[in-house]
């Protein structure tokens, strides 16, 4: 195990775990139903691009657009569009098995209650930063990654205030190739993922799971540049309004990793080995 | 005769010239090098000038030895002193011969180098008297070790009035004796004894009277017996030197099984030195030197056609002797007779031939030439020849299945040789010649010329090493596919094409010329083949050349990626496919060599395109499926590049 990753992991939970003890007073009174209430899980697809840039020997420029859709009453999974995501971030590769990166997102959510009168489309807007751990696994790789963001979103009501939280993300994920004994370029390879998603700030009462994101993902990789994906997700997390409720989502997640090198040929070569 | 080294003759005739005139006999020095014939050295010597020629008058010295060759590996050496009255060798002479080597350790004794040497030297030495020897001579051979005696090997010592050898004298090699005794005129006479110095039981007397060998005692192993040589009374006798038409003689008339006589083995040595020595002396303008011992023998005057048949026999048997030895030495026809039954027969008739006709003849025209003939009466001598009878015209072969077949000369009932004479003798010989010349004349076509033959084995040989090459090549080629396997297929089938052609060939010149060019194509074929069994090398060696390894963030890992697809694709989609079904389909001598050297340069050029700018290049490869194009396209870039 990576000592790093574990340390941070407890990092994690031991903050995650303090947030969930703490309860803030509610103005309205909640009802918390008997029994947890899981809503009927919602269909959504989503079109991920991950693009991840080098600009210098460490230095790597992080690009994500995701699109997100889900359901509409008519229509499964593609119904509407949800969120559009612009997910960039500065990456320092620390060594091969090691990565930070910081950066802004900006999501752009669209209104999806089809009832609602308020406003369709609001911004969001987040910093966060990544720390990400490989391990390789005999030909497998696997990979242990903490996400925090600090984020900022509002309602679809005019005049609504942001509102501020902090979100704890720890994602465990596996590549694990089918066709040969490494992931090299024309590679399938098999990709399960977990990932628990707390949050935590003075408007999450009693609700810090926000989401626990199961996946299952089938990659190939093309090129060392670029590698397709599509899996499916089953997600569960307790409504911020009431933490007795929870909702879920199954989503079919379509990914392209790419990663292009505009520098040189040979100012490229070497930087391949890094500190080793 | 007498050679001064060159460059001293002329100096020294301008000088000699005027002090003739004036001085007349006054006795020069010459100093320097001089060669008698064979022997080569550095001479010393006095000389006078009368009627303008050199003559050797007073001391003379010829040496040579040279202690280069001597520490090296062996040196000749000899040295010849003596002493000339007015041109003719008078007085005391010393021969020496030696053949000696050295353990190469020096030591210096009285300031000098001293090397000791080993080998054998020859020392012959007595007076002359007139050119002729005169007192006592003796010949000796000593084996020397470390410049000591170690052991005599010959020692003669006769005993000579003016040229006449006299007295007893007497020959030893290391292990026997033979006392032998003379008349005053030179004739063998009474008994000459030769006996074993360690063991006594080789015995061999000759029994002379008044020259004439009566007859030989031999004693070997405890069994004695008397041979007569000339014991009855001939109508005519001839004196005769003790020579070797002498010894030849003796040999003919002593049975063969009797074996070797230890008295003539001695003599003929001894006969020998003083040939050696006489060889000097007759180079220095005296020849009168011969151990001149006389002997009687018998006397059959030849007529003058008699010598006619002898002289018809000598160059007939020349002729036979010459065919024989090229038929029976030819290599080809060696080879040809495996199989050519042909062939054989006539090989084997040759054979025969040199057997039953040329044997004996050899053993007649070596008395021819000794001139011994007519010391032997006819008949005898043709019986001695051929104890069983002449062969017969009719010459018998057996084949390995016992069949036989018989050669005769068409013309063969002409030849009638049964009689006891020399023209049945000279008969047989032209029988004997013209056979050959006929079965020569019918192997003609398996005896072309030799040195061409010489040249087809050699070049046959090599081809057949180059197919079996060519084979070894093709022994490893299991694991390729099947395309491969087709094309080293045709190379095969080329290589076995032409080689069948090759043998199909009967001209020698053009099969020659026709060889030579299939060798060359049979190496390129070689080539050829190794070059396509290194093609996976070649292409796992383009696709090294053409990775880049490449961090992949998302997997955390070094990927290796393909670069410059479109070359790599073009190489190895087009190109080697289109190499390969060349070989397949259009392989033949002439572009073999061609086509190998266009796929190693092909190679070369895209391991060189890899570091290059190439993207004009990649895109004109975009669509371009034509391996001619794409070839000229890489020939013209690396062109480009070069510049």
């Amino acid at each position: 195990m990576n000592s790093g990753s574990r340390g941070f992991l407890v990092v994690v939970l031991v903050i995650v775990g303090v947030v969930g003890t703490v309860f803030s007073q509610e103005s309205e009174p909640v009802v918390l139903p008997e029994t947890s209430q899981y809503k009927s899980p919602k269909t959504k697809v989503w079109f991920n691009t991950y693009g991840n840039i080098r600009i210098g020997k460490r230095f790597f420029w992080d690009a994500q657009t995701h699109f997100r859709f889900e359901e509409t009453k008519s229509t499964p999974f593609i119904g509407q569009i949800g969120q559009i995501y612009n997910r960039h971030a500065i990456g320092y590769i620390f060594n091969k098995k090691t990565n930070f990166r910081l950066g802004g997102v900006v999501r752009i959510n669209f209104n999806t209650d089809e009832d609602s009168e308020d406003r369709n489309v609001v911004p969001e807007w987040r910093i966060w930063h990544q720390y990400q751990f490989a391990m390789p696994f005999y030909s497998a790789m696997l990979y242990h990654r903490i996400r925090i963001e600090h984020r900022w979103s509002q309602g679809f009501a005019e005049d609504s205030d942001y509102i501020f939280r902090n979100r704890w993300r720890y994602m465990f994920r596996a590549k694990i190739p089918l066709n040969n004994n490494k992931l090299s370029p024309k590679t399938l390879y098999v990709s399960p993922e977990a990932e628990l998603i707390m949050q935590s700030g003075k408007e999450v009462v009693g609700s810090p799971m926000e989401d626990l994101r199961l996946t299952t993902t089938v990659g190939y990789i093309l090129t060392p540049r670029l590698t397709v994906a599509a899996g499916a997700l089953y997600s569960q997390g307790q409504e911020r309004s009431n933490p007795g409720y929870f909702h879920q989502g199954w989503t079919l997640r379509f990914h392209m990793y790419y990663s292009p090198d505009f520098r040189k040929v040979k100012n490229k070569l070497p930087d391949v080995h890094l500190t080793d | 005769m007498i050679q001064p080294f060159k460059k001293w003759l002329l100096p020294l005739f301008f000088l000699l010239v005027p002090q003739l005139t004036t001085f007349g006999q006054e006795l020069k020095t010459y100093e320097g090098p001089l060669q008698v014939g064979p022997y080569q050295g550095k001479a010393v010597y006095q000389y006078s000038i009368i009627d303008l020629d050199t003559v050797f008058n007073g001391d003379f010295q010829l040496r040579k030895s040279n202690l280069e060759t001597l520490m090296e590996k062996k040196d000749s050496s000899f040295g010849f002193t003596g002493f000339f009255d007015q041109g003719v060798a008078n007085g005391p002479w010393e021969f020496q011969f030696g053949e000696f080597n050295t353990n190469n350790q020096s030591q210096v004794v009285d300031n000098e180098y001293r090397v000791l040497v080993s080998g054998v030297q020859e020392i012959g030495n007595g007076d002359l008297s007139k050119g002729k020897p005169d007192g006592t001579w003796t010949y000796t051979i000593n084996q020397i070790k470390d410049s000591q005696i170690e052991k005599t090997l010959f020692k003669s010592t006769v005993s000579f009035d003016e040229g006449v050898p006299q007295q007893n004298f007497q020959i030893e090699n290391g292990t026997s004796v033979l006392v032998g005794r003379l008349l005053r005129n030179g004739m063998a006479h009474d008994e000459w004894s030769f006996y074993g110095t360690e063991t006594v039981d080789d015995i061999e007397n000759w029994f002379f009277d008044d020259g004439l060998l009566r007859s030989v005692q031999m004693k070997s192993n405890g069994v004695s017996k008397e041979i007569s040589i000339f014991n009855t009374s001939f109508p005519n006798y001839q004196t005769i030197d003790l020579d070797a038409g002498f010894i030849a003689l003796l040999e003919s008339v002593l049975d063969s099984e009797n074996g070797k006589s230890h008295v003539a083995n001695l003599l003929e040595q001894h006969l020998d030195y003083y040939q050696k020595m006489n060889g000097v002396l007759g180079h220095l303008g005296n020849s009168a030197f011969s151990a001149n011992m006389k002997v009687r023998v018998p006397h059959y005057p030849l007529d003058s056609l008699q010598n006619k048949t002898l002289a018809q026999i000598a160059s007939d048997y020349k002729v036979a002797a010459d065919l024989s030895n090229a038929i029976l030495g030819n290599s080809h026809l060696n080879i040809v007779k495996r199989t050519d039954p042909e062939a054989l027969f006539y090989y084997n008739v040759t054979e025969k031939i040199n057997k039953e006709f040329l044997n004996p003849l050899e053993t007649l025209v070596s008395h021819i030439n000794l001139d011994i003939v007519q010391h032997q009466p006819i008949p005898e001598l043709l019986n001695r020849l051929w104890p069983n009878g002449k062969p017969s015209t009719a010459i018998r072969i057996a084949n390995d299945k016992g069949e036989t077949r018989v050669f005769s000369l068409p013309s063969s009932g002409e030849f009638e040789y049964g009689g006891e004479d020399l023209l049945s003798v000279g008969a047989m010989a032209t029988y004997a010649r013209m056979s050959l010349e006929y079965i020569k004349g019918s192997l003609a076509s398996r005896l072309t010329n030799d040195e061409q033959l010489q040249m087809l084995n050699g070049l046959e040989e090599e081809l057949i090493e180059l197919n079996n090459g060519l084979e070894q090549e093709m022994d490893s080629v299991s694991g390729f596919y099947s395309e491969y396997l087709n094309a080293f297929d045709q190379l095969r089938q080329l290589a076995d094409s032409s080689l069948t052609t090759y043998a199909d060939i009967e001209n020698p010149n053009e099969k020659l010329e026709y060889g030579r060019g299939i060798k060359t194509c049979l190496s390129e074929l070689i080539a050829l083949a190794r070059t396509i069994k290194s093609i996976p090398a070649r292409r796992e060696a383009i696709k090294k050349e053409y990775t880049d390894v490449v961090w992949n963030p998302f997997m955390a890992n070094v990927m290796e990626e393909e670069v410059k697809k479109r070359i790599v694709g073009a190489y190895e989609d087009v190109l080697i496919p289109y190499f390969i079904t060349t070989v397949s389909e259009e392989i033949n001598c002439s572009n073999a060599g061609q086509l190998n050297d266009q796929m190693g340069s092909t190679h070369q050029i895209i391991l060189d395109l890899r570091n290059k700018d190439t993207k004009k290049l990649e895109r004109k490869l975009r669509r371009e499926k034509r391996p001619e194009v794409i070839l000229t396209l890489l020939q013209e870039q690396s062109i480009l590049k070069n510049q």
